[in-house]
């Protein structure tokens, strides 16, 4: 029964597609972007480190990759530091940002991923650069992905005019 | 509770959608019997930017914020610090009872006993000594409303001009600069220029770590037009060097060579205005009137190479600085307190504004001389609601015969109970403080002990004296030299205006209830009235908005005419720039010119701006020496020391320090000294340096850092455990009363 | 008996309004309005089409839904695939 479920999901989710508008194009477009993020390998806790020290100071030599990445971001532009997503390391701790805590500085943003095929924001964006999928693979330029152009769906996809940039 | 399998098959498809919009449904339904998360605009806390935000409560309690998508200012954008702000409300340091010195110790005592002692020790301080021996000391951080109370209750009813604010600290230079050129405080544009510039002057501000969320718009207009260009001037990298395009990294104290200097290769090479020269600007040394060739000849000294010499920069930078300058289409130039907390802090203001003056580039889209500001109130309550000792309500000036009586009128007080001289400024009121001649001080929401220059002179003072602190948070350098500290409620406890940067006024909206016994500190101000005998010309006021309705009276027909921005406004729109004359009127983005319901189209007679805030309609252009800083370096102190701030933390500490994420991210005080200079002292990362100037000393964690100019050393303020201000100097703006904080000579050696 | 749940989308400002209204509409109950402008719902129907009558209704009735966004689907026994196959059926 709950394999049927699943099966059935889909097929009723199609089903219903027409009722939201989606075009048939931009639902294969949708699906070439649908790639999880690759999960990155942490611990669940963070190691007992000198806390008396700042996150970059231990992982600009621990992680050069991901701070790297950041730094190449907007985030890392304009200073965002890796606690505002990760915590601090040991009052709270989060090896995986939570999708909820982007839309603290991003209200703007709120759902608007909602029907675009992807759970949250790092359906379509990478944790660190904060690019797109395809974008950080090379798939495109500076530009947005045609699908978001293109598609219908495009007017409940408002991060230019709502978000900021 | 048994749950039918018909509702945990409804519960699991709910939970299925709250997860697509990234929502924790159980949290919701459990929350459904009892109020859900509500959201209320409101205004951020931290500096004076302005950015709206959400707050989200619970039940009462704040439990959330976020960034208001609404507002024109920060589109929904927080930074670090506002991204924390509701952890403040409910921090642990927070103060909850009355605080009373008993024995040499505070302890906790009744709303009663603490304000009945305040009263009669003031009572008996004005009888034996005169109302001079008291003052008052608040805050940019104040809401408009506490500070026109403060300001009723002492210079109206008590009669001492003695009050005073932390704004003499940070931006008293920039509010002499807009007078003196503009004949107006606070700026002509507004956040809006920023979008349209083609080029940015950077002076003396730290954009990025302090102001993230006008940083972000840089960064967002330089990115959509990759011609825009940045320059700036500042003796440090900083984290905004990554989109400056041309980094003028000057030895500290002698940019005002190079602000003449650029005007010098402007005239030179034909980049200036003539047009709105002829129509628009006038030209003095600072005692007379000149004319545009004696401008001219006066300039000629600046040349790239002097200014070069003196700040130890290129000559050709200087030169392409200028050019840039002079063909870009809109220049929009943002200063703070490397510009502001200077001994020639107003004159170096007024060579920023000098610039736009002659290019003509002022008073349009794209086109500002943008004072940033380090306080959330500091432009609305300290410098419109004239929380300093030579102001009044409403851009008014005690001296002023006129400006007296028309206050004293809607104070309903005679006008000789105002005093016509101005009071203490800042340092000389803590002067007076030190050497006994002030016997009682009401500080409100600021802590001095912390930020005061060249501390070892007055914290003695500060003990002796009789000393009230109202406060949020305890204890803070101040509240722990208090013989009283009264819990204070804190921004989302209480209803209030918050005026930023660009003219803006916001509304802060109570939410909560104040924490503990927590009073609104307009409320505690009121109590000391009515004990002090004044009680009739205050009991009118029974909320925040009776205060701001009296204060609107002031504000009437001034320059920064808020008539059409009560309470019921702004509690629906995202603030209001003013003049905003009517309640229909939809606020000013620049103002002298076309657009701003003040501009006199008559008087203009055709020209584009016409500085109605002058005599003559015309905005002055000032030649005057580029003197340097007050302690230059010396073969003994031969390093140069400036202090400032990290984008984690705020002032000193007792917001962001109750934050462990933003502790955990820049935990410690340090000294940051450029790779050359340690290598040539012997000194390592994490070594211990012993920091000393002719004032104090400290020991420092070092940071070796290419960001310092070599032979310049660095030191964020923020932490109470290293008290960067016993370094600092106390020699002041004769104009402003500004303290240098930015330039002193200091040593370093191994500790 | 079939169990779908839906996210709406509304204008901001205009969820409180909306949601009243689709409390009206019976077989619907409301899980709440969330981030100031998405009501997630949930329906339940005897027949599978009365899910899609539901989602255009609400998308063409009210200006200020934006968009409507039908996220699950199960049904309280076993009969979900029978019956979504007789439907289909008796749609060609």
């Amino acid at each position: 029964m709950k394999g049927k479920i699943s099966t059935l999901l889909i097929i009723f989710l199609l089903s219903v597609a027409l009722i939201a508008s989606l075009s048939c194009s931009s639902t294969q477009q949708m699906t070439s972007t649908k790639e999880a993020p690759p999960a990155p390998p942490v611990p669940a806790k963070h190691a007992d480190v000198d806390f008396s020290k700042s996150c970059l100071d231990c992982h600009k030599t621990e992680t050069p990759d991901a701070v790297a990445e950041w730094q190449s971001g907007m985030h890392g532009e304009v200073n965002v530091g890796c606690f505002i997503c990760h915590g601090d390391g040991k009052e709270e701790y989060y090896p995986e940002p939570k999708a909820e805590t982007c839309v603290s500085c991003h209200s703007g943003y709120v759902p608007t991923y909602a029907g675009l095929g992807v759970k949250d924001c790092f359906g379509c964006h990478n944790y660190h650069t904060l690019r797109f999928h395809a974008e950080d693979r090379g798939g495109f330029g500076q530009a947005a992905p045609d699908w978001i152009k293109t598609s219908t769906l495009a007017s409940n996809f408002q991060h230019d005019k709502t978000g900021g940039e | 509770m048994s749950v039918s399998r018909r509702e945990f098959l409804k519960l699991s498809a709910a939970s299925a959608a709250a997860s697509t919009i990234g929502v924790e449904l159980l949290a919701a339904k459990t929350a459904e019997a009892s109020p859900a998360l509500q959201w209320t605009k409101s205004v951020c806390r931290f500096c004076g930017v302005g950015c709206g935000v959400m707050i989200g409560t619970t039940n009462g309690k704040v439990t959330a914020i976020k960034g208001d998508k609404l507002s024109p200012i920060n589109k929904g954008l927080l930074c670090v610090k506002g991204f924390y702000l509701h952890k403040v409300v409910n921090a642990n340091n927070r103060l909850l009872k009355p605080l009373v010195r008993k024995n040499g110790k505070l302890e906790e005592a009744s709303w009663e006993e603490a304000m009945s002692l305040v009263a009669s020790k003031f009572k008996e301080t004005i009888e034996q000594n005169g109302k001079d021996s008291v003052c008052f000391y608040g805050s940019g951080q104040a809401t408009t409303e506490e500070t026109y109370v403060a300001n009723k209750l002492f210079k109206g009813h008590i009669g001492t001009n003695n009050v005073e604010g932390n704004p003499r600290l940070c931006m008293a230079s920039a509010v002499g600069g807009y007078l003196t050129t503009f004949g107006a405080d606070e700026p002509v544009g507004s956040f809006d220029d920023i979008d349209h510039a083609d080029l940015f002057l950077l002076v003396g501000s730290n954009t990025a770590e302090a102001h993230p969320v006008v940083y972000d718009r840089l960064v967002a207009r330089k990115r959509k037009n990759p011609n825009v260009k940045v320059i700036a001037i500042d003796p440090r990298k900083t984290p905004t060097n990554k989109i400056i395009d041309l980094h003028l990294q000057v030895i500290p104290g002698y940019d005002l060579s190079i602000m003449h200097a650029l005007a010098n290769i402007v005239v030179k090479e034909g980049y200036t205005d003539e047009q709105f020269i002829k129509d628009s600007v006038s030209f003095s040394d600072g005692k007379e009137a000149i004319s545009y060739e004696d401008y001219k000849k006066f300039l000629e000294q600046f040349t790239p190479e002097y200014a070069a010499e003196k700040c130890g920069v290129n000559a050709e930078d200087i030169v392409t600085a200028a050019r840039w300058y002079g063909q870009a289409k809109g220049v929009v130039s943002l200063w703070t307190m490397g510009v502001n907390q200077r001994k020639r802090g107003v004159w170096l203001n007024n060579l920023m504004h000098n610039m736009h003056l002659i290019t003509g580039k002022i008073g349009y889209q794209g086109a500002d001389s943008l004072s940033l500001t380090g306080q959330p109130n500091a432009c609305g309550g300290v410098r419109e609601g004239g929380g300093l000792c030579h102001l009044l309500p409403g851009h008014r000036a005690v001296a002023n015969e006129q400006h007296r009586e028309q206050i004293a009128k809607i104070w309903n007080v005679p006008a000789s109970n105002i005093a016509p001289t101005p009071g203490k400024h800042t340092v000389a009121m803590f002067e007076a403080i030190a050497s006994g001649e002030i016997k009682a001080a009401y500080i409100m929401c600021t802590n001095p002990a912390q930020s005061l220059p060249n501390l070892n002179k007055y914290l003695q003072g500060l003990q002796d004296c009789f000393l009230v602190v109202a406060e949020c948070f305890h204890p803070t350098e101040t509240t722990k030299m208090a013989d009283v500290v009264l819990p204070a409620a804190f921004w989302s406890e209480k209803d209030g205006v918050y005026g930023c940067t660009e003219r803006r006024s916001q509304h802060q909206a109570k939410v909560n209830e104040p924490k503990g016994e927590a009073r609104w500190d307009g409320d505690i101000l009121i109590d000391l009235a009515t004990r002090l005998g004044h009680g009739k010309n205050f009991e009118h006021f029974q909320s925040p908005e009776d205060v701001w309705n009296e204060y609107l009276l002031c504000t009437k027909g001034k320059d920064m005419d808020l008539t059409g921005a009560p309470y019921s406004r702004l509690k629906e729109v995202r603030g209001l720039r003013w003049p905003v004359p009517t309640i229909d009127h939809p606020g000013t983005d620049h103002r002298f010119t076309a657009g701003d319901p003040l501009f006199p189209e008559d008087k203009a007679a055709g020209r584009r701006m016409y500085f109605y805030a002058r005599p003559d309609g015309r905005a002055v252009v000032f030649a005057r020496p580029d003197l340097g800083p007050h302690e230059p370096t010396d073969d003994e102190y031969p390093l140069a020391l400036s202090t400032g701030r990290v984008l984690e933390h705020w002032h000193t500490l007792t917001m962001t320090g109750a934050v462990p994420q933003l502790v955990r991210a820049v935990p410690e005080c340090y000294v940051e000294i450029h790779p050359d200079d340690a290598a040539r002292l012997g000194l390592a990362n994490d070594d211990v340096a012993k920091v000393e100037t002719r004032r104090g000393a400290l020991d420092l964690k070092v940071r070796v850092i290419d960001r310092p100019r070599v032979g310049t050393i660095f030191i964020p303020w923020h932490w109470p455990e290293k008290l960067a201000n016993v370094l600092t100097t106390d020699a002041y703006d004769p104009g402003s009363k500004e303290p240098e904080y930015k330039v002193c000579a200091a040593k370093i050696s191994k500790a | 008996m079939f169990i779908s749940s839906i996210i709406v989308k509304v204008n901001p400002g205009t969820a409180k309004e909306i949601e009243k209204e689709i409390k009206k509409m019976g077989a619907l109950t409301s899980y709440g309005i969330h981030k100031d402008e998405n009501i997630i719902i949930v329906a339940e129907t005897e027949k599978l089409y009365e899910v899609k009558a539901i989602c255009s209704q609400l998308m063409h009735n009210y200006k200020d839904v934006t968009g409507v966004f039908p996220t699950y689907l199960t049904s309280d026994n076993d009969e979900l695939e029978e019956h979504m196959l007789e439907e289909e059926m008796e749609a060609h």
